[in-house]
């Protein structure tokens, strides 16, 4: 910025094209570019980008239905793809079959490297609504012949004889969502009354900040504890999906409404909103034209913090059996079957379900990270 | 009627303490300011920090609403208005005549903003047609002597000088009667605020433009005021025609000032050393004459009584017990 010595006449010069290019840059290209200089936030970007997909074609994905319960497959380990066969390319998973243990009597179910069931890609299973609009059964892998029990268990299952990566697909999708419909909540709580509060200030800005304060200071789990148990028991799964977002977004809004808070204060006394104000315009088109530009990257950076936050504390709730019941299957009600340590220690893969929530909430937290540092790309 | 006249302004800001914020006391960041600015000519406020020049240029913008005092402002011929009275609502057409220049060229321009639509805004906001907001733009780009390609540039490609410039061309976008340039110059490097300065002045003949200067010292205001009025803790020290008061101070204070600025050869004359000790505290003024612990002329009638603003010649005016006896320096 110093070419002060000849301006006005000579732009800077150098590479002409690379020039324009900066100089016609506007904040989000501007964003982007020093975005893409963190490269953690943009693997990161590519990961959440990825659990988002996985959320969107859940049913997909998953290989049987995550909800029908089979006795003869209960607590199978996980099962690996066996690729090649005989020397050619023939991806096959083994058939199931019954064994009876001779001091118990009780008879297990084992993979029976006699019987190879082919797998096929695009193969049809239990029919879903794709996007909750096309009635639809086809799943990207699925295999050919075999009996009731039989199919691919990537990752095991549980005493159900449920696949648990069909339902962790699934999980994926309501644990992912609650968050976004969480911080949506949040969002919408914490940019009004955030905004309230900086806009006008004074005693209204006093008695919002103070019960973001009595909020804040409330210990999260008996609150969740109080609220969750205060939830009838007659409730669909639905209505309580609901009711636990609201409850976690009622702690999640006062960071964002913090931040929101924080920038009208700080922009309001910024030289380019009083110059809007000098030149006449209404106080809605300086909020609009000249104050909202100026934070929004700012709320979606707090935003990407804020949900791991919801994540987390939905997987918590449910785990600690506060949040959703079962049949709503989420990360948290995953890994309430591994709360038994005996169930634990005969089929430790059940863990497996606290893989995902720890990659995404890492994932986001990069994220976030890249963005606030990318966030004002002027500063 | 001349076009502003300040009379009598006075801004307080109280200071509260304790948990119930009672009021404790008052900062009197302005305390009876009177002056005046005919249509075309160019006033000096200065004064050093805290000496409530900025806050005297926030109540003619209404940006703060003053405590007391008149600011009669001429909008059109044969219409006066109270600028510290008037109710917003019919503040808002008026905004158009008074404009600012403001002194951090980087805060001052919305980085989000192409250069186009920065100067646009005010003509936008006061409904001016597209088209002709455009040929405005261009306009207004060459006047203050930038490329029309700087149209769709952001801000943040331009330098310190060119972005003053920018904020320049936005002042003027309406054709205001009167511009608030609040230190226009004092953030920018020494080089470019000459060429700033000779872009006043080009702009001061072409377009008789009106304005209030603001500035901390007297070293550029010289250039570009015909008249110049020194604050002092919310209070006028002086009010002066430029050359006037350059050649022969009529205050102490404006002496001191004098001494501060540089001289383009410093062994050339005997200089006195710039005045001691700092700026009074405008919450808790001294008694009689503000200046009078700085001042090297003070008696004791100085320190009891309170000297008012006085003609002590046409078109001269101190406030200074002792302006007529001393005989103070200036520089030629």
């Amino acid at each position: 910025m110093s070419t002060t010595a000849l301006e006005p006449a000579a732009l800077p010069t150098g590479d002409a094209a690379a020039e324009a290019r900066y100089a016609q840059a506007t904040q989000l290209q501007l964003t982007w570019w020093r975005f893409r200089r963190h490269k953690l936030a943009l693997v990161s970007l590519v990961v959440v980008a990825l659990f988002y997909g996985v959320a969107a074609f859940a049913d997909f994905l998953a290989i049987s239905d995550p909800h029908a319960t089979d006795a003869r497959r209960s607590f199978i380990p996980p099962q690996g793809i066996h690729l090649f066969d005989e020397g050619g390319f023939n991806p096959h998973v083994y058939g199931l079959k019954g064994v009876r243990d001779p001091r118990t009597f009780k008879l297990a179910y084992t993979p029976d490297p006699a019987r190879k069931l082919p797998v096929r890609l695009f193969a049809r299973g239990y029919s879903y609504h794709l996007f909750g609009l096309f009635e639809t059964d086809i799943h990207l892998l699925g295999i050919e012949g075999g009996g009731r029990s039989d199919g691919i268990f990537l990752l095991g299952t549980d005493q159900l004889g449920r696949d648990l990566f069909s339902r962790m697909m699934v999980a994926t999708r309501i644990s992912l969502f609650i968050g976004l419909a969480g911080v949506t909540v949040s969002l919408l709580l914490g940019v009004i009354l955030g905004g309230i509060s900086g806009l006008y200030g004074g005693w209204v800005d006093t008695l919002i900040q103070r019960l973001i304060e009595v909020l804040r200071s409330i210990p999260t789990i008996p609150l969740w504890m109080g609220l969750a148990a205060a939830l009838p028991n007659t409730w669909s799964v639905t209505q309580v999906y609901l009711a636990i977002t609201v409850i976690i977004s009622l702690i999640g809004w006062t960071e964002l409404a913090r931040v929101v808070r924080g920038r009208f204060l700080a922009l309001r006394e910024e030289d380019f909103v009083v110059a809007a104000e000098l030149a006449g315009a209404s106080q809605m088109r300086i909020i609009l034209r000249h104050m909202l530009p100026s934070f929004a990257s700012h709320v979606i950076a707090a935003v990407s913090l804020a949900l791991p936050a919801m994540i987390v504390s939905e997987t918590s709730l449910s785990f600690l059996g506060l949040g959703l019941r079962p049949p709503a299957i989420s990360w948290g009600i995953l890994l309430q079957d591994a709360q038994n340590i005996q169930v634990l220690a005969g089929a430790p893969w059940l863990l497996s379900a606290a893989v995902p929530v720890t990659v995404v909430i890492l994932a986001f937290n990069f994220l976030g990270d890249g963005l606030r540092d990318a966030a004002d790309p002027y500063g | 009627m001349n076009l502003l006249e300040v009379a009598d302004l006075k801004k307080h800001f109280p200071i509260r303490a304790g948990l119930l914020r009672r009021e404790v006391g008052q900062v009197r960041a302005v305390d009876g300011v009177s002056f005046h600015i005919a249509a075309g000519e160019t006033l000096a406020l200065v004064g050093e920090s805290g000496c409530g020049k900025t806050t005297v240029s926030r109540c003619i913008l209404r940006a703060q609403r003053a405590t007391s005092g008149a600011i009669r402002f001429m909008p059109e011929d044969g219409r006066v208005v109270d600028l510290a009275t008037i109710p917003k609502r019919e503040l808002r057409p008026l905004r158009r005549h008074v404009q600012m220049i403001f002194q951090d060229p980087y805060a001052s321009l919305n980085p989000r903003m192409m250069v186009g639509d920065i100067i646009a805004e005010p003509l936008k906001v006061n409904g001016v047609p597209a088209a002709e907001r455009r040929a405005r733009v261009l306009e207004l780009l060459e006047l203050v002597q930038l490329p029309a390609s700087a149209r769709t540039r952001f801000p943040h490609a331009f330098s310190g000088g060119q972005r003053q410039r920018i904020g320049i061309a936005r002042a003027l976008a309406l054709n205001p009667r009167l511009v608030v340039a609040d230190e226009p110059v004092s953030a920018l490097d020494v080089s470019v605020q000459a060429q700033i300065i000779n872009l006043l002045l080009d702009l001061q003949d072409r377009l008789r433009l009106s304005m209030l200067f603001v500035a901390h010292d007297l070293s550029v205001v010289r250039h570009v005021s015909d008249r110049v009025a020194v604050m002092y803790v919310g209070r006028m020290a002086e009010v002066a025609p430029t050359d006037a008061l350059y050649r022969s101070p009529r205050h102490p204070y404006t002496e001191a000032l004098l001494a501060a600025v540089p001289a383009p050869d410093p062994g050339r004359r005997g200089r006195r050393a710039p005045v001691a000790g700092e700026v009074a505290d405008p919450a808790r003024p001294p008694p009689g004459c503000a200046f009078h612990p700085r001042c090297p002329y003070a008696v004791d009638r100085c320190r009891v009584e309170r000297p008012e603003l006085r003609e002590v010649e046409p078109g001269r005016w101190a406030s200074c017990h002792r302006a007529q006896e001393l005989s103070l320096a200036g520089v030629t």
